[in-house]
């Protein structure tokens, strides 16, 4: 069952009455019910390790918490779960890194190896769910929330539906308020949800497929479309990526909210960043704090980095020695993130080590362009220089999704190769009749981009606002009912119509369900 | 240890983490009132925080001090 089908729709209906008919006392439970019917329809074989991981963590806790006396044996307990979480989630998901990686080399040298891969069923969020486990245990360890002694309150925690599919990544101490404390219907929720999911529906369904038909299309020859199309196709797949991403996690909050249960949000208005460190903080913002507080800080605090910091503050001086522990971490950190988003080297160098040159280029040099701004009396506080910070982060993330677009990593230097050789008048042609006009006449056609340019612009002003901090589903939640349903309506219509979806279409390919 | 001797002993390692004499930090001081001071610099003004006063902060302090006073009163409570 996936987020945009039918079925789903159907469950969540279902599931919303059938939550507000229990007796307050017993609604979390009734959570936990129709998140193991979720997963019973989605993918039933992954239950199984779900099970096995929570017992992990729940025993894991509870020894840190209950029965460890010294910091030391609590520290290895904490090592050896999260361990354990990490092998559950290597096995079902990393396990083919090994074949492929020796039969790549054996490629290399024309050896024919053909190591045997394994055939892995596709554990819908069960990196979500080792990830959310791992930050528990070490909030029990750091003491920043109490061990769970009801072991199906954990499982709620770490299997709830709307969260496994594609994030946000939940903490315990947060959530905890949110499942357990007993609330009415408020039907103020329920309007929140349905608007929510109406309009990530229209950015998944509408604006995002729409647009994947063009990368698609392009990126699977960029021999023949080449140049202005591979600039004009990774554009493209910005927004693409960006309205599915979002409009995935739109529906899942929005579905959420039905139950009354907040999730955190993990998108902020990205695009109109100064700075990449900006962007990560406002793109995926979940997984970015995830990676803060229980991988980056942890390393810069202990001894080793502080050991290795005093050691190149003498070597280097003040200035930059204290920013290569720094460095060193953000590595680490962005190492782990790139092998989180793919079991491939595309991914470790596109969403990891890319990154991570970026970070420390601009940590290294911040001072001196800091000091030659200041010097050439450049002002930085105009909108002409916000809007070429913004063009550069997004130039700089363009080139990451070009490599992260390539088939694999070996070959993103010829995608790289033909953004510099220019199409055929006869290619641009050919593109033109068959991919954007199609079988469609001239007032279909004229609808359909009318609509999905003003679609857009309506989201680019909408996270513009948002950027500017003006709240704009609370004031949309405000206005008179017939407006709101009206646009409402109007995006519903619009995703109906022209929305990508139906027979041979498989809306289970959310861009980041995958991960 | 009296709440005026630890605000001058920070003084101090503020002055030396962040590389400026002129700081002199109170209960509201927040990282918004020193230029530099962002969430990577925070852990390493925390590090020489602990180094100053010989004391630990738990992971679960580091990331919710609000501002000085509230890392004052952990150092206070844990000097005792």
């Amino acid at each position: 069952m996936t987020i945009t089908s039918l079925y789903f729709f159907i469950f969540l209906i279902i599931t919303t009455i059938v939550y507000y008919l229990c007796p307050k006392k017993y609604r979390w439970i009734s959570l936990l019910v129709f998140s193991a019917a979720f997963f019973l329809l989605s993918s039933w074989e992954v239950s199984f390790y779900f099970v096995i991981g929570t017992i992990i963590a729940y025993v894991g806790a509870r020894l840190i918490q209950e029965k460890c006396q010294t910091d030391k044996l609590k520290r290895i307990v904490l090592v050896i779960s999260i361990a354990c979480e990490l092998f559950i989630l290597f096995l079902l998901k990393y396990i083919n890194i090994i074949p492929n990686t020796i039969n790549g080399l054996g490629n290399l040298f024309s050896i024919d190896l053909h190591f045997a891969t394994i055939n892995l069923i596709a554990p819908i969020g069960i990196s979500y769910y080792t990830l959310s486990l791992w930050g528990y245990m070490v909030d029990v360890y750091r003491t920043t929330t109490e061990a769970e002694k009801n072991y199906f309150k954990l499982a709620l925690f770490a299997c709830y539906y709307p969260s496994l599919i594609s994030g946000p990544f939940v903490r315990y101490p947060e959530m905890k308020t949110e499942f357990f404390e007993v609330r009415s219907l408020d039907w103020d929720n329920i309007f929140m949800g349905f608007h929510r999911i109406v309009y990530g529906l229209l950015k998944k369904m509408f604006i995002a497929d729409n647009l994947a038909v063009f990368v698609n299309v392009i990126f699977s020859d960029t021999e023949k479309y080449s140049g202005p199309f591979i600039l004009v196709g990774v554009m493209i797949y910005a927004i693409q990526i960006y309205c599915d991403f979002s409009g995935c996690m739109d529906i899942i909050i929005g579905a959420s909210t039905l139950y009354g249960v907040k999730l955190p949000e993990n998108f902020d208005s990205p695009f109109f960043s100064k700075n990449l460190s900006e962007f990560w903080r406002r793109w995926h913002i979940t997984l970015g704090l995830w990676g803060k507080d229980y991988i980056m800080y942890p390393l810069l605090k202990s001894a080793q980095f502080q050991k290795l910091g005093k050691k190149t503050k003498k070597m280097f001086g003040k200035n930059i020695g204290k920013k290569i522990p720094v460095i060193l971490s953000i590595l680490v950190l962005w190492a782990f993130i790139g092998v989180w988003h793919g079991a491939s080297y595309k991914y470790i160098f596109a969403a990891g080590i890319l990154p991570w040159i970026y970070f420390s280029f601009s940590e290294l040099f911040s001072d001196l362009f800091r000091k030659a701004n200041s010097k050439l009396n450049f002002r930085t506080d105009t909108f002409s220089f916000h809007l070429f910070q913004s063009a550069r982060t997004i130039l700089l993330m363009l080139i990451i999704w070009l490599f992260a677009l390539s088939p694999s990593l070996m070959q993103s230097g010829e995608i790289f190769g033909n953004l510099f050789t220019i199409p055929s008048l006869q290619t641009i042609k050919d593109f033109i009749i068959e991919n954007i006009l199609g079988d469609l006449g001239i007032r279909q056609l004229v609808a359909k981009y009318g609509l999905l340019v003003i679609s857009m612009l309506s989201v680019t002003l909408v996270d513009y606002l948002k950027y500017k901090e003006i709240n704009v589903g609370d004031r949309f939640n405000k206005q008179a009912f017939w407006f709101r349903y009206v646009i409402l309506f109007a995006m519903i219509i619009t995703t109906i119509c022209f929305g990508v979806y139906g027979p041979g279409y498989n809306p289970a390919d959310f861009i980041y369900g995958g991960f | 240890m009296t709440k005026e001797k630890v605000y001058e002993m920070l003084d101090e390692v503020f002055q030396d983490v962040f590389d400026d004499e002129d700081i002199h930090v109170i209960a509201e001081t927040t990282a918004d009132d020193i230029e530099d001071w962002d969430s990577l610099e925070h852990i390493n003004l925390v590090v020489a925080v602990e180094t100053k006063f010989g004391i630990k902060f738990n992971m679960s302090e580091v990331v919710k001090f609000k501002n000085v006073g509230e890392m004052v009163d952990v150092i206070i409570q844990r000097v005792q």
